[in-house]
């Protein structure tokens, strides 16, 4: 493969997908602490933003400022063609995964 | 209630935030951190929202996205702040590179300034030593030396001292006044009863001691391990300082000591009342041994320290006064003077008037009085001035070698300005090369500061410390690091920064542009004209200190040694001690006088011919035995030597002797007489002229006689098998003698040759100085040269390939290389030789006698200049014209 994405990568693009056009710093790591009831720091966050970035999985464009940001403007992102690749290329994969290996995978009651 | 304001997070945590971040675009990473802390805030309250500000700023500026955000802004055309901490680190990183790149400039930089520096640096040591003296008393603002100036028919004069009498006056009659004390100086013999019954003994010289009054401990106030000066108003007490009493005491405490006695040639018995700690602090009153001055009153110190003396201004005697606050300085000298003048009015009047002066503390130790400008100070200014300008030459170096190989960096500019450096940035980074060399160079200079003193230390006063660790050392080379790499780094960072990179990158060279090749030139010329200044200079001195030791002085001095027996003894002992020298195997002829013809010891009188007080002249009277002419050689003109005997009976005139007398043909003053101390002496004999003193002083009239009370030195002429490195045995054998006649004095004798090296000290030492700054800027001089040299001939390095391949020689080359030099070399003369000519007659002009400069020795100034250019120009010549063209053309 090409694009190798992490577990935490993989949680941020779908995260970003999930936000639809809300996607920006704050919401996407609240939305993750929410879900994954982890918490996660904004430097790590930024960092792994930056790093799809360079990848090309996500674009970011410069929303408006806002007043509860102390007029800064937001930065907002967008999964690329190649981000909705790499997260359907991983679905599939697992899905194969999960396929072949129900059975074994299956909880004792 | 206003819990919810989103916009005050810690202000500070928002600069570091943008003081790291730098010109990065971060508008939207400080909007999630304000958004946040605005939560927070709302949920959590104010302290836990600030803290969690805090610890996202560290993990954004910590995080990757910072950094790739920084580097992306550069990428992108930006550039970072000209301080910035990785902007440092880059100047650091490029600098270093660069000068071990180019490992012989940057020695040759090292050196020159290392030796600037060290200059600068030995006089900031000596004179933070000379400044320190007497800084350090408790109220010294208020102690000032009561000193006097005098105004008569034969000038102004200034004097150190006051009459003894003085001080108790001023106590009783004037107010304002908080102390008063007198001071004066002994230097006496000591015995000490030690507690195991053994007597210790220290000679004349070894002691410091002054007689001085209670009220000194209130002016000069010390720290008591032991006593007080409670009854230092009674005779015959004595304060210690501490280490005096280990000496005199060894293991007794000081409380121990207080008490014990002392014998102060072996017969003033005083009794230690006290002991004062040792001052570590400079001083010009190192005074060991305090004694009460009231004991000069009741002993035989009387006749020397004359404490009810008005009329004599005695050089052991100083008067120090601490005035209450606020007394006025002017009212009190006016009142001083009246009152020495009502207790010395004359009948007649004196046409002297003295003045009464008050000297600063402070200022004692440099005016010493007597001297037109403190001689101390004025020295330190002009040792300074010099230590500047080698530092400057230094400097020049520098600024010669930078700007020459900027042409070779043209390169590495044009690339870093096209990649995005800013010009302030260039200029930084030459700032910083320029920062760490000379930072390298004071490191250097101080580890070398050590052997230098050692080298020159004649120069060095007693006691100067080379403490570099003090907070005034390193606030003096911080600041000689940074004017030193400015006015080193400042023009060629400059010239450098200013390179267009479209010009540079083109034609891969460096703008040839006349203007520093002009001021280039003109550093040269002003190094070259230092040297030259320098060379003539020494040579000019170096003659006249040939002229002087060579000069036929009028007497011969080959082989005499003097020592001086003891100046209170007016008995016969020396005379018999003198029997027993003569008879010493080896001593081929000894003189009982009063000092050699040419001496520190004069005694100078008016005298006048018998029966006709109108011719009078002011004479130097030498007093000697009948051996003392022959012993020097002295040659007689006319008449004989004085004979033999017990008192002074006959003179022997010099020929200007006579000639002041008003005889034109001075045989003709020998059978007239002289009245001298009342009386009259027959002139027997007439002598040719001799040196008196050093040959600034002009001869004067001599006349030489028997007078026995001024016969304290013994001078003796050893046989030529006893002079030089044989002389040990004969000396040891006159110390025995010596030590039979005067157990308690020190045995010590000097050649005569020695003393008159002594009048000449200070020129010597000035010669040495100028040798050692010519020695200095010669050595920097070349440096620089030889760098220039080696960088054309690299940047020649084809043009000297194609002129050897169509046919020129070795010599062809090397004169293309050095032309311009011995061109500089030449404009350089013409600036230093008439400078020189004029300072240096201005030094000569302070001789009687003196020789004449001629232009030979300029010329040999010029010659030797030219040698050491031509050598300095000729290693890199000759390297460069022998190459093998073939090698240096390869690559075209």
């Amino acid at each position: 493969m090409k694009n190798y994405i992490g577990e935490f990568e993989e949680l941020v693009l779908l995260t970003i997908a999930s936000l639809e056009d809300d996607a920006y710093g704050v919401s996407i790591k609240e939305s993750i602490e929410e879900r994954a009831s982890r918490t996660i720091s904004i430097g790590a966050l930024h960092s792994t933003i930056t790093r799809l970035e360079e990848k090309g999985m996500i674009k970011s464009w410069m929303g408006s400022p806002t007043a509860e940001r102390g007029g800064r403007r937001k930065r907002h992102f967008q999964l690329t063609h190649a981000g909705k690749v790499a997260v359907h290329e991983i679905k599939n994969l697992r899905d194969e995964l999960w396929k072949i290996s129900k059975h074994s995978l299956a909880l004792e009651k | 209630m206003k819990t919810n304001n989103p916009h005050n997070p810690p202000r500070f945590a928002t600069k570091v935030l943008r003081w790291f971040s730098g010109t990065a675009m971060i508008e939207d990473l400080e909007g999630d951190l304000l958004e946040l802390y605005g939560k927070d805030r709302m949920r959590f309250g104010r302290w836990r929202a600030s803290l969690t500000y805090w610890m996202r700023v560290i993990s954004v500026i910590a995080s990757y996205a910072l950094r790739r955000r920084k580097r992306a802004f550069i990428r992108t055309g930006g550039s970072l702040p000209l301080l910035h901490p990785s902007m440092l680190a880059f100047y650091f990183k490029s600098a270093f590179r660069f000068i071990s790149k180019t490992p012989v400039y940057s020695l040759i930089n090292v050196l020159g300034l290392t030796l600037g520096v060290c200059a600068c640096l030995a006089i900031f040591l000596i004179a933070r030593h000379e400044f320190t003296f007497d800084r350090f008393h408790p109220d010294d603002k208020r102690i000032y030396r009561i000193v006097a100036d005098a105004d008569g028919p034969d000038g102004h004069w200034q004097g150190s001292t006051i009459p003894a009498a003085l001080p108790r006056a001023l106590r009783e009659s004037v107010a304002g006044l908080e102390s008063v004390t007198c001071i004066s100086r002994y230097g006496p013999s000591v015995s000490i009863m030690q507690s195991g019954g053994n007597l210790k003994k220290l000679p004349r010289g070894s002691v410091s001691a002054a007689l001085v009054e209670a009220p000194y401990f209130d002016i000069l106030q010390r720290e008591w391990l032991a006593g007080s000066s409670k009854s230092m108003h009674e005779p015959f007490k004595v304060v210690l300082t501490e280490s005096r009493a280990k000496t005199y005491f060894e293991s007794k405490s000081p409380a121990e000591v207080v008490g014990a006695i002392l014998n102060y040639d072996d017969s003033l018995q005083v009794t230690v009342v006290g002991v004062v700690k040792d001052w570590e602090e400079n001083t010009d009153f190192p005074f060991t041994d305090l004694i009460s001055y009231a004991t000069a009153s009741h002993s035989f110190l009387k006749s020397t320290v004359m404490p009810e003396e008005w009329g004599q201004y005695l050089d052991s005697f100083q008067a120090l006064v601490k005035l209450n606050p606020g007394v006025s300085i002017d009212t009190t000298e006016r009142i001083f003077s009246t009152t020495l003048a009502t207790h010395t009015r004359k009948d007649p009047p004196s046409p002297v008037t003295v003045a009464v002066k008050l000297q600063a503390l402070p200022d004692v130790h440099f005016n010493k009085r007597g001297e037109e400008m403190p001689a101390g100070e004025r020295q330190i200014y002009l040792l300074a001035a010099l230590a500047a300008f080698i530092l400057i030459i230094a400097s020049f170096n520098f600024i010669n070698l930078s700007t020459a190989l900027s042409t070779r960096r043209g390169k590495e500019i044009g690339i870093r300005k096209t990649i995005g450096a800013a010009r302030s940035t260039v200029a930084m980074q030459f700032l910083t090369e320029t920062f760490l060399l000379t930072t390298f160079s004071v490191v250097l200079a101080c580890l070398l500061i050590q052997p230098i003193f050692r080298l020159f230390s004649g120069f060095i006063p007693a006691g100067v410390s080379l403490a570099l660790f003090t907070l005034r050392t390193m606030v003096f080379l911080a600041i000689l690091i940074v004017t030193t790499s400015l006015i080193a780094g400042y023009y060629p960072s400059r010239v450098l920064s200013s390179y267009s990179p479209a010009i540079v990158l083109r034609k891969f060279l460096g703008p040839h542009g006349s203007r520093s090749h002009l001021l280039r030139k003109s550093m040269i010329v002003v190094q070259f004209a230092f040297s030259l200044f320098f060379i003539a200079g020494v040579i000019v001195m170096k003659s006249q200190l040939q002229f002087i030791s060579e000069q036929d002085r009028g007497f011969r001095t080959e082989g005499v040694r003097i020592f001086w027996t003891n100046f209170d003894d007016f008995s016969n002992r020396p005379r018999l001690l003198l029997e027993r020298i003569r008879q010493i195997p080896g001593v081929e002829q000894a003189s009982l006088h009063g000092g050699s013809p040419m001496g520190f010891a004069t005694f100078m009188s008016h005298v006048s011919l018998s029966g006709n007080s109108a011719k009078d002249v002011d004479a130097i009277f030498k007093s000697g035995d009948a051996e003392y002419i022959p012993l020097y050689g002295i040659r007689i003109l006319a008449g004989r030597n004085f004979v033999e005997s017990d008192s002074l009976r006959e003179f022997v005139v010099t020929e200007s002797f006579a000639r002041a007398l008003g005889f034109t043909k001075h045989e003709e003053s020998v059978g007239h007489s002289l009245n001298f101390r009342g009386k009259d002496y027959p002139i027997v004999g007439v002598a040719a002229d001799f040196h008196q003193h050093s040959f600034h002083i002009a001869i004067a009239p001599v006349a030489i006689g028997n007078m026995r009370d001024l016969q304290h030195a013994v001078a003796l002429r050893l046989d030529a098998a006893h002079q030089g490195g044989a002389s040990g045995t004969v000396l040891a054998a006159v110390e025995t003698v010596f030590k039979q006649f005067y157990p308690d004095d020190v045995f010590q004798s000097h050649l005569v040759e020695e003393e008159i090296g002594w009048m000449h000290q200070d020129d010597s030492k000035t010669v040495t100085l100028v040798n050692a700054a010519m020695l200095v800027t010669v050595f920097i001089s070349a440096l620089g040269v030889f760098g220039l040299v080696m960088f054309t001939s690299e940047m020649k390095i084809k043009e000297i390939a194609v002129r050897k391949v169509l046919g020129a020689t070795v010599a062809n080359i090397a004169t293309l290389l050095g032309r311009e030099f011995v061109l500089l070399l030449v404009v350089a003369t013409t600036l230093a030789f008439p400078l020189a000519w004029y300072s240096m007659d201005r030094w000569l002009s302070t001789f009687a006698y003196r020789i004449d400069m001629t232009p030979g020795m300029y010329l040999i100034a010029a010659v030797a200049a030219l040698l050491v250019g031509i050598l300095t120009v000729s290693y890199h010549t000759v390297k460069a014209a022998s190459t093998n063209p073939a090698r240096s053309l390869r690559s075209e």
